[in-house]
């Protein structure tokens, strides 16, 4: 990807046009990811900022060994634990969560659905940095394995192992959830 | 669930469409082994299908973002203006937040350096819900700061304005005593809970303001079952090629949670000139300007202690809401 290389470079040369191509280019996604965690936009913003910002002031000593958007997934994730934890707002945020109500219209129980997809939330917040990031990039980025894998300089197994991981580590943490949902969602397609 | 090979990596996979032609037969095969099998694998699909609606749908601008970060990086942080909070925001959006927050509808945010505008003086009373305090007097312009010689001799009144638009946005009824603009009433919350669905951009203008202001917000947030959490935000606006002073705001709401502002304080960067509204300000409370600023209270008021760099109160200037234009002017 070209990106990468770029990303990796800029680093060294100081290129300012070059650093505004990854910032544009990881932007969004980046943005999408810290709102997962920090759950308010200006505050994912921040976060993102944070950490453009922190890699500019030191793009002379950082040392990007591995793919500059892996990187940048770490850093924001970081970056918004801290944040969590600065301001002891865990326990708090979670409740501030907004969503997307639009698609859930059609279903027998919107407020079921709506409470499976804060326990969704809160347990994919809870997913270790790796696996999160890769869920993101194929959940939210509709990424192929393949792509995930070139993004964040891994292997396409590794990608098929976290996925299985993220999924499993979900569906253990709705366990007592689930099969009621079920129910009500098979009735409602019906 | 490893019966025959059949892993949770590979279910995932067979989801989403990332299997070989073999690996699907087999993933379907299993699938139609057992009702266990198939309810194993439909647990997977509704987690991973409802999971789907946690994308944030948002309309943030990359070139925006950009731009503000720029602006980061090339101011030298000893000037960055913050004032100290638990966690540094020097950026605009987060304000917006707290607007959204305290449930304003389009807001024009106004703030003018030169020329200062004689408010209204004298409204007339009714009673209502809403009280709005007018500070009575005349304010001359000298160069850039406003001399004053009539501040010590305000005289406050309690101006009450009613229209029709306000009694459908429920003022929040407000008491004479300053600390009131702090109390929390009922009606907020269900008013907050009307606007969580309203995630439309606002746009937030400050016309002819030759240099950047910092505006920070210090609120209590208080959700369900949750202990009140105090939040500090600052946020840097600078004019843009037009000369306005602008951003955008939009930003998720919070259900269930209502905010209370503490402070707000203004600081106008080129000059150090500062106003802080607390819940004891006078005439109004930090409360009171918030409510103006997102609209929830109409009206004319002149507030705040606006005091320079060099501490010389004698130039206690103050803050200008025109409910004409809906302005808030910084004088």
């Amino acid at each position: 990807m070209d990106n990468e290389t770029a990303g990796i470079n800029l680093i060294n040369a100081d290129s300012s046009a070059l650093f505004e191509n990854v910032f544009k280019a990881h932007f969004k996604n980046l943005h999408a990811y810290a709102f997962t965690i920090v759950k308010d936009d200006a505050t994912a913003e921040e976060m993102v900022q944070q950490v453009f910002y922190k890699l500019w002031e030191n793009k002379e000593q950082i040392k990007i060994q591995q793919s500059i958007t892996a990187y940048l997934y770490k850093a924001v994730y970081n970056e918004s634990l801290n944040f969590l934890r600065h301001n002891k707002v865990k326990a708090t945020y979670r409740v501030h969560t907004a969503y997307n109500n639009r698609d859930m219209e059609n279903v027998a129980d919107p407020a079921a659905i709506k409470e499976l997809q804060q326990k969704i939330d809160i347990a994919l917040s809870e997913l270790p940095e790796q696996c999160r990031t890769i869920f993101q990039l194929s959940r939210f980025e509709e990424l192929k394995y393949k792509n995930i894998a070139d993004t964040l300089g891994i292997s396409v197994k590794t990608v098929e192992n976290q996925m299985g991981k993220a999924l499993r580590l979900l569906r253990s943490k709705l366990s007592e959830f689930l099969p009621v949902l079920l129910i009500l969602i098979i009735n409602a397609k019906k | 669930m490893k019966k025959n090979n059949i892993t949770d990596e590979l279910l995932v996979k067979y989801l989403l469409d990332e299997v070989s032609d073999t690996e699907k037969k087999d993933v379907q095969d299993w699938i139609n082994a057992s009702i266990e099998n198939k309810n194993h694998f439909n647990d997977l699909r509704l987690i991973w299908n409802q999971s789907r609606n946690l994308a944030v749908h948002t309309d943030i601008n990359t070139d925006e973002a950009w731009a503000r970060f720029k602006q980061r990086t090339q101011k030298p942080p000893a000037n960055t203006h913050s004032i100290p909070s638990s966690y540094s925001f020097r950026w605009v959006k987060i304000a917006a937040i707290l607007l959204l927050l305290a449930g304003g509808a389009g807001i024009t945010y106004f703030i003018a350096k030169q020329n200062t505008r004689e408010p209204v003086a004298n409204h007339t009373s009714q009673n209502t819900a809403g009280e709005v305090v007018q500070r009575t007097g005349e304010i001359s312009d000298s160069s850039s700061r406003v001399k004053n010689e009539s501040t010590k001799d305000e005289v406050y009144e309690d101006i009450v304005k009613k229209s029709k638009r306000e009694s459908e946005t429920q003022v929040i009824p407000q008491q004479k005593a300053p600390i009131a603009g702090l109390q929390k009433k009922a009606g907020r919350k269900n008013k907050l809970n009307d606007l969580a669905d309203d995630n439309k951009a606002k746009e937030f203008v400050c016309n002819s303001t030759p240099c950047p202001i910092e505006i920070c917000i210090v609120q209590s947030i208080k959700c369900q079952n949750n202990h009140p959490a105090i939040i500090s935000t600052c946020s840097t606006i600078e004019p843009d090629e037009s000369g306005q002073l602008r951003y955008k705001a939009f930003g998720k709401m919070h259900k269930g949670c209502a905010s209370t502002i503490r402070e707000i304080t203004i600081k106008r960067i080129s000059t150090g000139e500062t106003i802080v509204l607390t819940a004891d300000s006078k005439p109004a409370t930090a409360q009171d300007v918030f409510n103006y600023i997102t609209g929830q209270k109409k009206g004319d008021i002149t507030a705040g202690i606006f005091h320079s760099d060099c501490y010389n109160r004698d130039n206690e200037d103050g803050i200008i809401f025109n409910n004409k234009f809906g302005d808030l002017r910084l004088q």
